[in-house]
């Protein structure tokens, strides 16, 4: 966890109350060059790593189900940050909220592909809306 | 007795002749007393008297005959035939036409009444006939009568066939013969006789015997019998054989107590509706469904059982049935139906619905299962099913970390042992929580199923832990599971396990300062090789620092004392990780 990541660098949040799926996706980001916010393994941490990053996260990888607590909360804190973010989820059958049917979500287990492809949309995003 | 006319025609001219005689007699005394009387005065009567007594032949035979005699032997001259006054003539003439015409008069109402005797004859001989038909051949009734002492006086083809004596076994003995011995000896036989006589007439079910000692339940009427002068002459019996009739009223009764007791302990409720959707029937089920007692539901409406916002629907349901004309069927084909409880409380049914038709009376049976607890049941499996689903995904992702982490912190030679050893790990864990049906593990059984492998050494104990009972969540436990075999795959590598003398004491306590209090375990190596601060971090100690932070929001110090190895973790209590389950 970078302090001060470098302009040219993602700051991407990870919310996932499981460990080794956290350092996971930690080790996936920052092997695809970015710096990974948290991971958060609850709302609370997460809204509060989304309070004091400010509006330097570039994008977020959700889990939805945090014991059984739902990571909607901070999906619409990022929403209306225009911060883009998809879920990750162990149950694609089990509905996601209708709000956010658009919204990508990644089925557990994930590839590397996956993640890399999310991230590059996360970059395009960036340099479209920060030009 | 028999009338002379009909009679042969010999003792009729007889008879004639014989009233001619007297005629003539009397004639004759009547004149030698009083003188002169006037021609044919005798013959007159006797001509009418054998017209009508002997019959017309015999009425124109005396005509002759008197008028022969009364001018041949009483006119004058006497002794030949010569009419010498015209009044004799006149006379003669007179008595012959009359003579005559009483004869043909005579024939004339002889002939009416044989025509009449004929007829009177041929209809009482029908009449007869009939009874006799009607009485022997009535199939099903025995009819017989009993004269005033109760002795069997006619007994019909019917009475034979359901009593099996025969009429002449019958006629003459005691009607009491009939009835059961023990009845009989009570008397009975005379008191039916007594009631008949005195209320006009008798009727009973009552069982009667065969001549083979079968018993056999009797529809008996007994009617007693009065001449013109009122003079009892005997009693008239119809009986007919009934038990067919008492064994089918018998059957129907069994087999509707035998419906009333399956509808009783039926598990399911049970409602019978009349058209008019009137309950008619509840039985103990739907009186524990819908909690309302049998007798305040009868009678009552079917609605107050059906949440309102269905009664219409349902009331439509039930016509659409009735004018399929199908027996029965299972309802709800739409969507669950609800019934609902006297306190007002809906619940989910399924029901089936029967209809049968009672003298153009229709009835339907409604027979329904509560099933909440189903449902609920239901409700719960999906809910596992899902959970699995989501638990199966998880593992696949922690097993996929696992074998990134393994691959960026292993020589390539080693991956395969260290992989497989931390699926074991986890693996084990899964079994330590499906013991208790995914609810949770205990700190201490997660530390033993690592450190089981190294429990015995050829010198001492090689390991110990205490504590008090600390309850865990299942993803707390998989997690710290994964922890301590690190910790122990180090000190097996490494560590306190790696010699024979080595060995690791656990000790661990929840220090009650502040809430909800915090949970601290040390981890101590003692007796290895001396040790050395690794100089890399692995898996292990990434996993530990990680993994007691971020998802137990902890903190974890590991310290390379040379003496041994340690770790201190220190975890704040939560409903995950608690002291009691």
């Amino acid at each position: 966890m970078n302090a001060t990541p470098p302009d040219d660098r993602l700051a991407i949040l990870v919310v996932d109350d499981e460990t080794l799926i956290a350092m996971l996706l930690e080790d996936l980001l920052l092997d695809l060059d970015c710096t990974v916010v948290g991971p958060a393994s609850t709302v609370a941490q997460s809204l509060a790593l989304v309070e004091n990053g400010g509006g330097t996260l570039d994008g977020a990888l959700l889990d939805i189900n945090l014991r059984g607590e739902l990571v909607y909360p901070v999906a619409d804190v990022l929403a209306a940050r225009g911060v883009p973010f998809v879920f990750i989820t162990g149950n694609a059958q089990h509905g996601i909220d209708p709000r956010y049917a658009a919204i990508p979500a990644l089925a557990k287990p994930f590839s590397n592909d996956t993640i890399s492809d999310v991230v590059e949309s996360f970059r395009e995003r960036r340099a479209r809306v920060g030009g | 007795m028999q009338h002379v006319w009909k009679r042969h025609w010999s003792f009729r001219y007889g008879v004639a002749v014989t009233i001619f005689v007297l005629a003539a007699a009397l004639r004759l005394f009547l004149e030698a007393r009083y003188g002169a009387i006037p021609p044919y005065l005798t013959f007159y009567p006797a001509t009418i008297i054998a017209a009508v007594v002997c019959g017309a032949g015999p009425g124109v035979f005396i005509t002759v005959l008197s008028a022969a005699f009364e001018a041949i032997c009483l006119l004058e001259p006497r002794g030949g035939f010569a009419i010498e006054r015209p009044s004799d003539a006149i006379a003669l003439v007179v008595f012959v036409v009359m003579g005559l015409l009483i004869c043909a008069m005579a024939g004339a109402l002889q002939r009416i009444k044989e025509r009449e005797h004929r007829l009177i004859q041929r209809a009482l001989r029908d009449s007869e006939d009939r009874y006799r038909l009607v009485i022997t051949s009535v199939k099903d009734y025995a009819i017989f009568m009993l004269d005033p002492q109760g002795r069997v006086a006619t007994w019909n083809a019917s009475a034979q066939r359901i009593k099996g004596w025969t009429a002449e076994e019958a006629v003459g003995h005691d009607f009491s013969l009939l009835f059961p011995q023990e009845v009989a000896q009570a008397g009975r036989p005379l008191e039916v006789l007594r009631l008949a006589a005195a209320e006009g007439g008798f009727h009973e079910e009552a069982e009667r015997v065969r001549k083979d000692g079968s018993r056999f339940w009797a529809d008996v009427s007994i009617t007693p019998l009065y001449d013109e002068s009122g003079r009892l002459t005997g009693y008239a019996n119809i009986l007919r054989d009934i038990s067919e009739r008492k064994q089918a009223t018998r059957e129907m009764a069994e087999s509707r107590s035998r419906l009333a007791g399956v509808v009783d302990s039926a598990m399911d409720a049970i409602i019978t509706v009349d058209e008019d959707q009137r309950i008619v029937l509840f039985n103990a089920a739907a009186e524990a469904m819908f909690g309302c007692p049998a007798k305040q539901a009868l009678g009552g409406p079917l609605g107050q059982f059906i949440p309102p916002r269905f009664r219409e629907a349902h009331a439509g349901h039930v016509r659409g049935f009735a004018e399929t004309g199908v027996t029965s069927r299972a309802m709800g084909k739409l969507g669950t139906l609800y019934g609902v409880r006297r306190s007002g409380k809906e619940f989910p049914i399924e029901a089936s619905i029967s209809q049968a038709s009672v003298d153009g009376r229709k009835l339907f049976t409604v027979i329904l299962r509560d099933i909440t607890e189903r449902k609920r049941a239901d409700e719960h499996q999906s809910l596992l099913l899902s959970e699995l689903v989501h638990r199966v995904k998880n593992t696949l992702s922690v097993v996929q970390s696992i074998a990134a982490q393994t691959r960026r912190s292993t020589a390539p030679e080693q991956f395969y042992d260290t992989f497989a050893g931390r699926l074991a790990a986890l693996g084990a864990a899964h079994d330590l929580l499906t013991r208790s049906e995914w609810e949770g593990a205990w700190l201490a059984d997660v530390i033993r199923i690592g450190l089981q492998p190294y429990a015995v050494s050829d010198v001492a104990e090689r390991w110990t832990m205490d504590g008090p009972a600390i309850w865990l969540a299942p993803n707390e436990a998989v997690t710290l599971s994964l922890a301590f075999h690190e910790l122990t795959t180090n000190a097996a590598k490494y560590g306190a396990l790696s010699g024979v003398n080595g060995t690791i004491a656990i000790r661990w306590q929840v220090q009650p300062d502040g809430e909800p209090g915090e949970l601290a375990i040390h981890w101590r190596e003692h007796g290895g090789p001396v040790v050395v601060t690794p100089s890399r971090r692995g898996f292990g100690s990434r996993l530990l620092e990680r993994a007691i932070a971020h998802e137990l929001g902890g903190e974890t110090q590991m310290h390379f004392d040379p003496a041994g190895a340690q770790c201190r973790f220190r975890i704040p209590l939560s409903p995950r990780i608690r002291r009691q389950p």
